[in-house]
Formats: structure tokens, sequence, C-alpha cells
């Protein structure tokens, strides 16, 4: 596309027509300060938090709302622009609760860096300030109001991404407030997001809420591993206590853009479940028995050996798994196919209906590497078994043991099956 | 009679006192439709032009030109064009607009079609408030004789062109007075004003390109097209030209709706039309144009009323639709009325009005109970000073100008109920 040229307080740069202020500023090093504007939204410039001067132009124009145009020269420093934004300031703070302290966004909260950046210390508005009671909007979402800035990017949100109107805006002037349809709930599985995007405590996320304070969490980049899409996440790790305490969303356009899912930003939990299997156990006539690394490995290899010596390999099955990494799939073939020769060794699929929105898919697909299992080899060979026929086989006792590499079926089978270890 | 007006004759209200007025045949008796007959024979460009020439400017405020307006239309796009007339008239002290729909309806669909004809529409919704449930039965009966009369439908007057008028029912809201709120309320949106630009002639109703009209404005068409354009610039000074109706209300002995040329004096409008203050007490203030305006002073009413003097005397013509207010009249509750008036008809959209009008109210009112401080008046201005020129539509302006014009043209009687804590004129004159 074209390129136009623009100054910015003196500052030329070069950037594509169609470019808004705000992001044609972030080209010139330049921060507009903004509310209301995210790239993935579209833009309704109420906040009025980005007014920018433009040079022969008498009144102020909204960064996001206006595009650069070949010779303009934007001014983000004048004295004007400056009043201009510590008025928007001000009126926001008006009602506003100013309960930072308690507010679980302080910390990451855009209100209180623009406060600290734009806006004046104290207020001059000395009336009382209009309250709402906190309000259950979801299953994922806690509502208050009082800190609400009515940026709309919640509603936009679900309208835009999701394609829903679940949320909106309700009544006007000063009593405008964020709401649900007849008071119904936020289902859309992509609500989490609007926790992310929020720019003031309004809308929390109950799972994160009073667990943390953000400036605790060691954020770590990564890929969620629930479906195939393999959505970029943040995850906010505590490190003193050795948690995950929450996933967000972490921007790529080629993938996920700026979100996630609920499934994947809930995805963590099972990492500290108590139910979760994180050392050897033997399961025997009084249940589960822990044992040493040591003792079952040696437990495990003796048990085959000896099934493969007595039967043969063909009286073992290995169940892979289509979650696994590139690393582990080729050693699973290695081990298992190349040096055991076990032909019986597949990995189950797990599909769910997709669920498609306005501009999100959650993937039907859930196993993430399953390409990656078939291309290092992890399928049947020589007339080896898939997994429904492995599992029935040990159900009748021509397989004698059934190893699983990640979770499994449940339950497990047992009569006939001599042995079988889930790793 | 006074001299200036001694001339003029009255075109747009010239039938209303007839019985049945509102009726086609009424309106057929005294030329109606005559207009749109030779509309018609005419070239669209040739109708954008006359209209142009006229000098007519828009009856809803803002004054801006009609012929301009009609000609930002973009020619030659295959997207439908839509004419939509405001019959939202909101503005306190405006009543001007709801006269002709009550009183002469078709008037206004003549109008109606002939700016449809200009712009290439052949659909125009006409927007009226939820209030006028009279007038829009009224209107609604309008539409279906002329459409029975075939001056609405297919094949107008036998011409090739053809076009719907569609009545909607608002519910209410002043901010669906401002045009692009008005298309968001037709288009069965809330009524929040859009972003500009693009403005509505380009991407206005569903889309497309958009004409938003007065219905005064409209009103003025057909009498532009039957007397020509050299007429209309004769009645009223330079750039303000034409017949104009001014709605008079407040301390008045005759309040109405009064059709005199633009350009009246102030003083004779009072003085003359509405006969003067009741008990001849001292006009106090005056607020020229609906209550948006900046007040003006009982002392500088010796003013034309028209669009550019008011604006070089620091107020609006608005509407044209002064307010007289006596020396009973606290100047302060006259504000904070005003204010609650803005707070509460803010869309709520963008923060400096939304936030800024609730607390000019809040502050009117602490003054007006006696309960104020001199850094109270500071904050008032300031906070006017905030909201202007920061906000999505001209509401926030709307409200920010009369609020700092009371303080600033009666910046004493602020002082005195802040020094005496109390409102002085409170039950004194009652």
């Amino acid at each position: 596309m074209a390129q136009v040229k623009v100054k910015f307080d003196g500052r030329e740069i070069s950037v594509e027509k169609g470019t808004n202020l705000i992001e044609a500023a972030k080209l010139a090093g330049i921060f507009v300060p903004h509310f209301c504007y995210h790239p993935g939204l579209p833009v309704v410039g109420v906040c009025r938090i980005c007014l920018c001067e433009l040079e022969g132009r008498p009144k102020l124009v909204a960064g996001c709302a206006t595009s650069v145009e070949e010779g303009m020269h934007v001014i983000t420093r004048s004295k004007k622009v400056a009043d201009a934004r510590r008025a928007v300031m001000e009126f926001l703070l008006i009602h506003h609760p100013l309960d930072c302290p308690m507010c679980d966004k302080g910390g990451e909260c855009t209100l209180q860096d623009y406060t600290m950046l734009l806006g004046p210390s104290r207020s001059r508005f000395q009336f009382e300030k209009l309250t709402w009671p906190e309000e259950d909007v979801g299953g994922k979402l806690v509502l208050n109001k009082n800190r609400c800035i009515l940026c709309m990017r919640c509603v936009n949100l679900c309208k835009d991404v999701a394609g829903l109107d679940e949320i909106a805006v309700l009544n006007r002037g000063e009593q405008t407030f964020i709401g649900t349809v007849d008071g119904r709930m936020i289902e859309n599985e992509l609500a989490g997001n609007i926790a992310d995007i929020c720019p003031v405590g309004a809308l929390t996320s109950k799972d994160f809420r009073f667990k943390a304070r953000p400036w605790e969490l060691t954020n770590v980049s990564s890929v969620c591993p629930h479906c195939s899409k393999g959505c970029n996440i943040v995850v906010g790790f505590h490190a003193r206590r050795n948690e995950i305490l929450r996933n967000t969303a972490r921007t790529n356009m080629d993938v996920n853009q700026w979100w996630i899912c609920d499934r994947g930003r809930g995805g963590f939990h099972h990492v500290h479940d108590e139910k979760r299997l994180t050392a050897p156990a033997r399961r025997g006539d009084k249940g589960y028995q822990g044992v040493s690394w040591n003792e079952a490995l040696l437990e495990i290899s003796a048990s085959l050996r000896d099934i493969i010596l007595r039967h043969g390999a063909r009286a073992v099955g290995v169940l892979g798994s289509g979650t696994l990494t590139n690393e582990e799939q080729y050693l699973t073939r290695a081990v298992f196919r190349d040096g055991l020769g076990i032909t019986h060794i597949d990995f189950p699929r797990r599909p769910q209906p997709e669920v498609r929105y306005a501009k999100f898919t959650i993937e039907g697909d859930k196993d993430p590497n399953a390409r990656g299992a078939l291309l290092c080899g992890v399928a049947p060979v020589q007339s080896g078994l898939g997994v429904r026929d492995m599992v029935r086989a040990a159900a009748e006792g021509t397989i004698k043991a059934l190893l699983f590499l990640r979770g499994a079926p449940s339950p497990i089978p047992r009569a006939g099956c001599s042995a079988s270890a889930r790793f | 009679m006074p001299t200036a007006t001694a001339t003029f004759e009255p075109v747009i209200t010239k039938t209303m006192h007839l019985e049945d007025s509102h009726t086609l045949g009424v309106y057929r008796k005294h030329g109606g439709y005559e207009a749109l007959a030779s509309a018609l024979e005419k070239t669209p460009d040739e109708i954008i032009d006359l209209v142009k020439r006229s000098g007519l400017r828009g009856r809803g405020g803002a004054g801006f030109p009609t012929g301009t307006k009609w000609g930002f239309v973009p020619k030659g796009t295959d997207k439908p064009k839509y004419m939509c007339v405001n019959a939202d008239e909101s503005e306190p002290g405006a009543f001007k607009d709801r006269l002709i729909c009550a009183k002469d309806p078709h008037q206004l669909l003549e109008g109606t079609l002939i700016g449809s004809y200009a712009i290439g529409a052949s659909r125009a919704y006409i927007y009226i408030r939820g209030e006028f449930a009279h007038e829009a039965r009224i209107l609604e009966r309008a539409i279906q004789e002329a459409r029975e009369a075939g001056f609405v439908g297919k094949n107008i007057l036998g011409s090739p062109w053809s076009c719907e008028v569609t009545m909607y029912v608002g519910a209410g809201a002043y901010i669906c007075g401002e045009e692009t709120g008005l298309i968001e309320s037709l288009e069965g949106k809330r009524g929040w004003p859009r972003l500009k630009p693009p403005f509505p002639a380009v991407v206005g109703l569903f889309g497309c390109p958009t004409v938003v009209n007065n219905v005064e404005t409209l009103a003025c068409v057909p009498h532009i097209v039957n007397r020509g354009w050299e007429w209309f610039a004769g009645i009223g000074p330079e750039r303000n030209a034409g017949p104009k109706l001014y709605g008079l209300s407040g301390h008045v002995n005759k309040p109405g709706v009064f059709e005199l040329p633009m350009g009246v004096s102030l003083r004779e409008l009072i003085y003359e039309y509405g006969e003067g203050v009741p008990g001849d007490r001292p006009v106090k203030g005056v607020i020229p144009g609906g209550a948006s305006c900046p007040v003006i002073r009982g002392d500088e009413i010796d003013i034309q009323m028209d669009f550019d003097t008011l604006t070089r005397a620091g107020s609006l013509f608005g509407t044209g639709t002064p307010i007289v207010m006596d020396d009973t009249t606290c100047m302060v509750r006259a504000a904070w009325i005003t204010a609650r008036f803005f707070a509460h008809e803010s869309c709520g959209q963008c923060t400096p009005c939304r936030e800024g009008c609730g607390w000019l109210q809040r502050l009117l009112w602490k003054i007006e109970e006696g309960r104020g401080e001199e850094k109270d008046l500071d904050t008032l201005l300031s906070v006017t000073d905030q909201i202007e020129g920061n906000t999505i539509c001209a509401l926030g302006d709307a409200a920010a100008w009369p609020a700092r014009g009371f303080a600033k043209k009666y910046r004493d009687e602020f002082l005195l109920h802040i020094r005496e804590k109390r409102c002085p004129l409170d039950g004194a004159l009652a």
C-alpha cells in the first residue's frame, strides 16, 4: 500500500496510508495514550485520551479515529494536548473509587499508569461518588462498575470477535453502565479475554482474582497445548510459591492474534491438581502404593523383558500421545519400535466439536502434535494393532502389557493383562 | 408595526390559521405541490444550485448552507441515497418544527420530496420525536394522503422518479436530534453519535450517502422553488437570508411562534411580537436560540437575530427560539436547570461530556443551595473548558457553552449566592 510522509512532533516518518495516529506515532517512537483503542477491535473513539493536535487545525482530533495523510504534522506534546488529556483523566477519575490497594488490576492497570503519567494528582471533584454493587456476569468474570471507564472494549470484543451481543452499554449520561442483557451470564468461551483487555479493574478474572499481584509473577512465554491451534500464551508463574496462577494471551498475528479461548486460559489447573500423578505408584490389592523411580523402572523393564521373552514383542502394546513433543515422539519410536521391536504402537485421537466464533475458532483437534507423532513413526507397523484393538486385545489377554505414554483410558483394562504402565 | 418587518409577508405559516390546514385539500387550494411539479421539470443539479443561491442555511441550529450540504452527496455512486428529516426537535425552548408538523405537514412533505429529488434519493425518512405523538399521527395521515394523490410513491407526477416516505418515531432522546445519532437510531441502534469523518453525505444511513435536514429548512424549499432564489435571498441580512420561525417563550405576554425575516431585532421580537414582559418587568437575560446557546444580558437585546450577528456577540442563533427571563429569575438556578437537562441527555458515550455534564450540574446546584465557594466558580469555568471541543459530537459544547455563559454574564449573581450562602432571589419576588 502507498506510503505517506508525516511528522510527529517534528520527527518525519514514512508510514502506510490509512494507519491511524496511535499506530503511526509508535513507529515514530512516540507514545499516544489510549484506553478504548485496541488494534484488534473496531475504533469507537469514546475515551478521548488519545486527542492529538494537527498543525493548522483548531480542534484536537482523536488519534485512534484519524488516519495519517501526506504532509500531516501531528503534535502530541503541546500544552493544548496535555491539558485535554489531563482533563480526560480528571473526568475519568471523578467517580472512580481509587481503590487500587484492593483492586485486582493494580500494577497492570492502564488507568493507574496514565494517572502517574498524565493525570492530575488531586481531584477537584468534591461530591459524593456514584457507586454500584459488584456483579457476577458469568462463569469467569466479576464486574465492578465503580471502576469502569466505559471504554467499550468488552462490548466490542463480544460483538466483534465472538459475534455475540452478550454484554452491552445500558442507560445514558453519567448513569451509563456496562451490563449483560437482562442479567444473563456471559457464556462465550472468549470472555476471559475481557479481563486481559479491560484497561481498569472493572472486569476481572474470577480464577485469578486475589491470588497474587501481577508484579509477583514471572511471565513466561509459552504455547497453549490444548488444541492444534497452538495459541501463544504468557504463563504467569509465581516463583516463590512454585505455582502457575494464570495464562494470558500473547499476540501472534499468524495464529491467535490477540486472543485465547477460556479452555486454554484455565488450562493450567491440572498442573497443581492433587490427583495428578507426580511420582511412581504401584497398583496392588490395597490400591496404589508409592514406589521409587528406581524400583518402578526396574520392575517395568523386568516385566517387559519377561513378557517379550515368553510371548514375543506382539504381546506388548504402546499407546503414545498426540500431545508429546517431537523429541518425545522420536524416543517413543526409537525405544519401543526400533529397540524392542514392538509393532502395536499407536496414539489415541481425542477430537471434540470445533467451536467457531466470528473471528476466532477453537479447534476440534485436541492433539496438537498428531502430525509430529505420525512423522516420527508412532503408528502400527507390520499389521500391528491400533488403539482400540490394542485395548480389546489386552482385555482378551492376547496383549499382556500395555504402556501408556500420557494418560490412560478409563478404566484401565485389567482382565487378562498382567501389566500396564503409564507415564 | 415596526419598520424592519412591516412589509414582510409570512410564507411558511401563511395558511396555518385556516381550518384543516394540515389536510391535503387545504394545502393544494393554496398552491400546494406546485413547487414539486415545477421542480420535477428541472434537473436535480438545477435544484441544488437554486437552493445554494438562495442562501438557505439549516434551521436546526448549526446554520450550515443547505445547498452545499446537498452538493456533498457523491454523484455516480450505485449506492442508494437517503433523505432524513430531522423532526426530533428537542432543544428546550424550540417548538417551531412541531408547529409545521401539526399545522402544515404537506409543506414539509413537499420540501422533503424536492430535497430527495435534488440529491437523488428514492427514500426519505421522517424521524419524529417520540413525544410528538399528536404530530406523528398528523404526519402519518399526510403521508397517506400524499401517497394516494400520487405525490409519494412510484413515478411521482408521471415522472420516472419514485420516492417513498417513511415516518419513524423516536423514543425521546435529545441526542437523536444530532444527525449521526439520528441515523444510528433509525438503523435501530442506540442513538450514539458517530465519529466524523466520514460525514453522512458520504457514509450515512445504512452506510449510504445521506442528507439530514431540519423540518423548517425543508419547509422553506417549496417557496424557494416557487418564488425563486432572488426572493429568498432578498429577505433578511446578507448570508443569513430567508423567513424564519421564531419561537418565543419565557417571561413574555404573548409567547408563540412568529414568522419574521431573519435578522429581526430581539427587542422588537420581545416587545412588538411578544408584547413585552408581564408586569412590565425588566428583561434580565435571554437565551437567544434554545438551551444550548449562551445567555445574553437584558441590556444586550438590541441585537439582530441571525447566525452571524449572534456568533459575533459570543452567543448563538441556534434554532432562533429565544427564552426570555425577567428580573425574578435566578440565573444560577436557570444555569442549573440547563445543566441538569444536558446531564440527563448526555448519551454517555465519550468521557468529557458524560462526566463533565454531571459535574457542572452538581457545582451549580451547590452554588444555588448556598453551599458554594468562590473556587467552585473557577472549577465550573474550567470544567466547561475541559468539555468544549474534546467530545465526539456537539452536545458537549452545547452543555459547556450555556453554563459558561451564565457564569460569565452573571458572575456577580453567582458571587452573591456564594457570599450570602443562599439564593438571594429565593422567595424574594415569588
